[in-house]
């Protein structure tokens, strides 16, 4: 702690879409090293037999998912003004991931990911749905049973507590305020899932697509 | 790009994107020449290739020509991509293969062939250069594989023999010309064959006897001349080096700058068909390297440099090398890793240089259990070369080490063996002879031996290779002489290096077990999952072509090899020399 204390924290809002979808979670994280390191930043390493650079994640995006307001910590070891850090580490990142803003903040304090609360999620699907009937039922359900499945096996898990809003935007699409992070999370594909079942439609018979708009501690209300 | 669904059905979708850090980014319609870099194996272990970015890099310094690049969709897109008729596609434009006007396979290794037929399958353009009009691309190869390239002879419609980048900048010049005139295709490939360093198949013909054996190999165009001369660069401190390589996006093999510290080899071990190859010995200035490894860290944002050779020891300046390097990343931020160091006394002050933070395994490749053995490969490393190394490092800390050896070798015995298994046991005594305290852990030694596969160019192209059930019993012997827990044994399989044989001394005559092989569904063939050595057999036998014939047959000296008509500057009598002193050791 005492270390991270003398270096400059720096909180950067970021977009990955298009081809840079397929860039997995790990490999991100060594392609923004390689984009510091290019960009000739000066950002504090961690100490031990293998130094590496300060950086973290709030929340990992799903393999294929654009997201637009994604975010990373960095800490520098010295003070970099937002401005020369956007202009700098903007230019050297690949098509489809830019800076979308930058801000300082105290060295000391919990860690983007453990801020994160809540993420707002675009899903369209490829077909028009009853969304007018169903979403409005969703939201005055007092508790919604959905089977899930994982590695362990199917369980049954009641996922209205992590629906925090939703919104109809087209008849086939909506925007979604879901649980996100380290304590509870909902995947949107899990309520896209539940809306194609009360719609009576099978999965195989619709495609549907995700974007992730924001995450943060609060996600505004829609 | 493919589509999304498609994308995220497959393994990685990753592999199939392109957009990589410093990507040539040009529009087709402004230049003469389109360029397809092919690389017939996965993204992942073509991205790792030095000579892919020195080619990719070179080629997109002309203005005139746009190279992308292409590899071999792993199975599982290979599937998606037949399912919805989706052809091979570059990943800089997304445009298909045969769209071209070349498509040139990089021929790392003779398991990869069967790639190559897919790749040009999966593109829509016949693999065959007979079948092949002026629509298509034209299809060249070049590579160490290219040192014999007769088994692909049917597939291809020039190769470039020795070091491409010598030759390519006439190829695309005329290239130019030929294409602003309209040309035919043949009228190409007949100025073609008159450059050094270029040989066009088509314009050979090979006779065969009875036995099989080639009675004649003569050209039937007279363009092209009788003996096709190898090109290689002169002066590799003046040669074309990319400053800013391509960073792929996702994780690759290696993660890592590389700078070249020299080609070619000093020593001359028998087996070794790189060693002879890539004659003569050329080096780079500490100069050069030292500001291409800083142009490198700077346009890559890499945290590693690679110093690449066949034998770093035998670069004369390496110390001072290493102290530069270390002077010019003084931050420590960035590595140096040395990943063909041999270690001696000479040299422990490198050691400790390079890899002083991580202190994980070391490598040795003694290739011969026996002093003998090494006399017969002419592997210039004593017994006590290796014990001293291994003494070194013990002391310098370090407590894993890796040994090569090989299996099959000419002249090998019994005895042979067994001194593989006493010299890694010797090695762990040597360990345990460290006091105490100083060890911090038990030691680790990986054992590994590969089956000798007989190469052209070196004076063991005339042994007859062992057949799977002799390497397959000799690793058995390997594995008996080896007692210590300590020692873990790991041995390469024993079919794949027979079929590699085949293909190394392989005619012209054997595309059609290559072609039968692909038919049949051999694919990725270098890789253990997906290796089948009962298509390979099938394949062979359905094209009355016989594997015997070609990797196990011992051929005498003045039999008329397929790849004699190469000049690779090595005189073939040096050669029976070598094999002679070779059969001589054991007297």
């Amino acid at each position: 702690m005492s270390l991270k204390q003398s270096y400059y924290r720096y909180r950067i809002t970021f977009a990955k879409a298009g081809m840079a979808r397929f860039i997995g979670h790990l490999d991100l994280q060594s392609l923004f090293q390689k984009a510091i390191k290019r960009a000739k930043l000066p950002v504090a390493y961690s100490e031990g037999f293998n130094p590496h650079q300060l950086l973290s994640f709030a929340a990992p995006l799903p393999l294929g998912m654009a997201g637009y307001a994604e975010i990373l910590e960095v800490f520098m070891a010295h003070e970099v003004t937002a401005d020369r850090l956007f202009a700098a580490l903007d230019a050297q990142l690949p098509q489809g991931i830019a800076i979308v803003g930058i801000m300082e903040v105290p060295s000391v304090g919990k860690s983007a990911a453990a801020i994160i609360r809540m993420a707002t999620y675009s899903i369209t699907f490829s077909q028009a749905l009853d969304l007018h009937t169903i979403i409005p039922n969703v939201l005055s359900s007092q508790s919604i049973e959905v089977e899930i499945k994982s590695k362990k096996g199917v369980k049954t898990a009641d996922i209205r507590p992590d629906i925090h809003d939703i919104c109809i935007e087209t008849p086939r699409s909506l925007w979604a305020v879901l649980a996100c992070g380290s304590e509870r999370n909902l995947k949107p594909e899990i309520l896209a899932q539940h809306i194609l079942k009360v719609s009576g439609i099978a999965p195989e018979d619709c495609d549907i697509s995700y974007e992730r708009l924001a995450i943060g501690q609060d996600v505004p209300p829609l | 790009m493919y589509p999304d669904k498609i994308l995220l059905q497959s393994q990685k979708p990753g592999r199939y994107v392109g957009n990589e850090i410093n990507m040539a980014r040009k529009n087709p319609a402004d230049v003469a020449t389109r360029f397809a870099f092919a690389f017939p194996d996965v993204y992942e272990v073509g991205m790792s290739h030095n000579g892919l970015q020195i080619l990719y890099a070179a080629f997109n310094a002309r203005q005139d020509v746009y190279c992308e690049r292409a590899f071999a969709p792993w199975p599982d897109m290979e599937a998606l991509m037949r399912e919805n008729a989706l052809p091979l596609k570059s990943l800089e434009t997304y445009s298909p293969l045969a769209d071209f006007d070349f498509v040139g396979f990089t021929l790392q290794y003779e398991m990869t062939f069967t790639n190559i037929l897919n790749m040009l399958d999966l593109a829509n353009i016949p693999i065959k250069a007979a079948d092949r009009g002026e629509e298509f691309p034209i299809i060249c190869g070049g590579g160490p594989c290219a040192a014999n390239p007769e088994p692909l002879a049917d597939f291809f419609d020039f190769f470039f023999i020795g070091e491409a980048e010598e030759a390519f900048g006439q190829v695309f010049d005329l290239y130019a010309a030929h294409k602003a005139k309209g040309g035919a295709k043949t009228a190409f490939l007949q100025e073609l064959a008159a450059l050094p360093g270029i040989y066009v198949p088509a314009f050979y013909d090979v006779k065969y006897n009875t036995d099989g054996t080639i009675s004649s190999f003569a050209p039937n165009n007279p363009h092209a001349p009788p003996r096709v001369q190898k090109v290689f660069v002169k002066d590799m401190d003046a040669a074309f080096y990319p400053d800013a390589p391509l960073v792929p996006l996702i994780e690759t093999i290696h993660d890592r700058a590389v700078i070249e510290l020299f080609r070619g080899c000093i020593r001359g071990c028998r087996f070794c068909q790189a060693g002879y190859i890539y004659r003569p010995h050329r080096q780079k200035s500490v100069d050069t390297l030292v500001s291409q490894a800083q142009q490198l860290i700077e346009s890559t944002g890499h945290e590693e440099i690679s110093l690449l050779s066949l034998a770093s020891n035998d670069y004369p300046h390496l110390e001072q090398l290493v102290d530069t390097l270390c002077d010019h990343f003084d931050d420590g931020k960035v590595s140096i890793s040395l990943p063909s160091l041999r270690i001696d006394a000479t040299n422990s002050n490198v050691l400790h240089k390079v890899q002083s933070v991580r202190k994980s395994g070391l490598t040795f490749a003694p290739e011969g259990g026996s002093q003998r053995m090494r006399d017969v490969i002419k592997k210039d490393i004593t017994r006590d070369d290796i014990t001293q190394g291994a003494r070194l490092a013990f002391e310098g800390g370090w407590d894993r080490l890796k040994l090569y050896f090989m299996v099959g070798l000419p002249t090998e015995d019994e005895g042979d063996l067994a001194a593989i298994g006493r010299l890694c046991e010797e090695l762990v005594e040597i360990y345990y002879r460290l006091p105490k305290e100083r060890r911090k852990r038990p030691v680790s030694i990986s054992v590994s031996t590969s089956c000798f596969v007989p190469k052209p160019f070196t004076p063991f192209q005339w042994f007859g290779q062992h057949t799977a059930e002799e390497f397959m019993h000799k690793q058995k012997h390997v594995k008996q002489s080896i007692r210590s827990k300590q020692i873990n044994y790991k041995y390469h399989d024993a079919e794949t290096s027979v079929i590699e044989g085949a293909l190394a001394r392989g005619d012209r005559r054997a595309a059609a077990a290559i072609e039968q092989a692909w038919r049949l569904g051999a694919r990725f063939d270098g890789w253990s999952e997906h290796f089948d050595a009962d298509i390979w057999r099938r394949a062979f036998d359905t094209v009355g072509l016989s594997v015997d014939f070609y990797a196990h047959r011992p051929r005498p000296y003045d039999e008329v090899l397929p790849w004699d008509f190469i000049d690779m500057r090595i005189n073939k009598e040096y050669l029976v020399k070598e094999s002679m002193k070779a059969m001589d050791v054991i007297q």
